[in-house]
């Protein structure tokens, strides 16, 4: 089963609760050492690591990409979408998470390392992390006819790039 | 207003000021490296918009609308709108409270 690591504002109980309903991904809470650690902090930690990150910190790639190494295990950001002016609550991002879901249905099964997609409620924009800088952007949105073969592609081409 | 009240209720603001900032600074971390630079709740990586925002979403706010015969609906636009507002960041390079 796979499993995400979250971030402190994504670590709620009842994000917790629903995952675990849901039965088919494993999240881990931010442990409690990690508590208020600064960006370059949590980077350097899960970076490394076997889970894949996932966030509501929108600026963490953009403004720390020199602490992203090429090879990590993924990032998610989820993020309100620039038509969307509310602050991020875990009932947004959860509503965000299963729009993306609902159509991509072997998210839980794709190899998502070295990836940093950002989710929002229009679509997903992958990019990923070339020596210290933040590289092909591509935005993939939830009108086009085929987003989930789209957005499998390129995650299967930045995995493969390990 | 004689001057004399005018110059005592202008320190007396001044005053609550003073306890407000110092009151914030206890409770509020700002740092350009943690969270974008955005106000968190001290010691967290939990922004205060959040915080308000999460208020806003919760049950906390039927019961404290009931309690005191308000609006919850306007409670909760209102909380919103200070979480947008606090939604930014407010350090930039290596500016930090911390």
């Amino acid at each position: 089963m796979a499993t995400f690591q979250l971030d402190e504002c994504l670590s709620a109980r009842k994000l917790l609760r629903a995952c675990a309903a849901e039965g088919v991904a494993t999240v881990r809470p931010m442990p409690r050492r990690l508590k208020g650690s600064l960006d370059p902090t949590i980077l350097a930690t899960f970076m490394p690591a076997m889970s894949p990150l996932l966030t509501v910190d929108a600026a963490i790639a953009d403004e720390h990409c020199g602490d992203i190494p090429d090879h990590h295990p993924g990032i998610v950001i989820i993020a309100n979408a620039p038509t969307v002016p509310q602050t991020m609550t875990v009932s947004i991002a959860q509503r965000i998470l299963s729009r993306l879901k609902k159509d991509f249905r072997e998210w839980h099964r794709t190899d998502l390392r070295n990836s940093i997609l950002r989710v929002t409620q229009d679509g997903v924009e992958v990019s990923r992390v070339i020596d210290g800088s933040l590289q092909g952007r591509l935005v993939i949105s939830f009108s086009e006819l085929n987003w989930t073969e789209k957005l499998s592609e390129v995650l299967r081409e930045n995995a493969a790039n390990a | 207003m004689s001057l004399a009240n005018e110059t005592s209720r202008a320190q007396q603001l001044q005053e609550r000021l003073r306890f407000a900032v110092e009151t914030l600074n206890e409770c509020i971390d700002v740092d350009a490296n943690l969270r974008g630079g955005i106000p968190v709740v001290k010691g967290t990586r939990f922004p205060v918009s959040q915080l308000l925002a999460e208020i806003a979403d919760s049950e906390l706010l039927s019961g404290l609308a009931l309690e005191f015969s308000l609006d919850g609906e306007v409670i909760r636009r209102l909380l919103e709108g200070l979480s947008i507002c606090l939604d930014r960041p407010l350090a930039n390079g290596h500016v930090s409270t911390r």
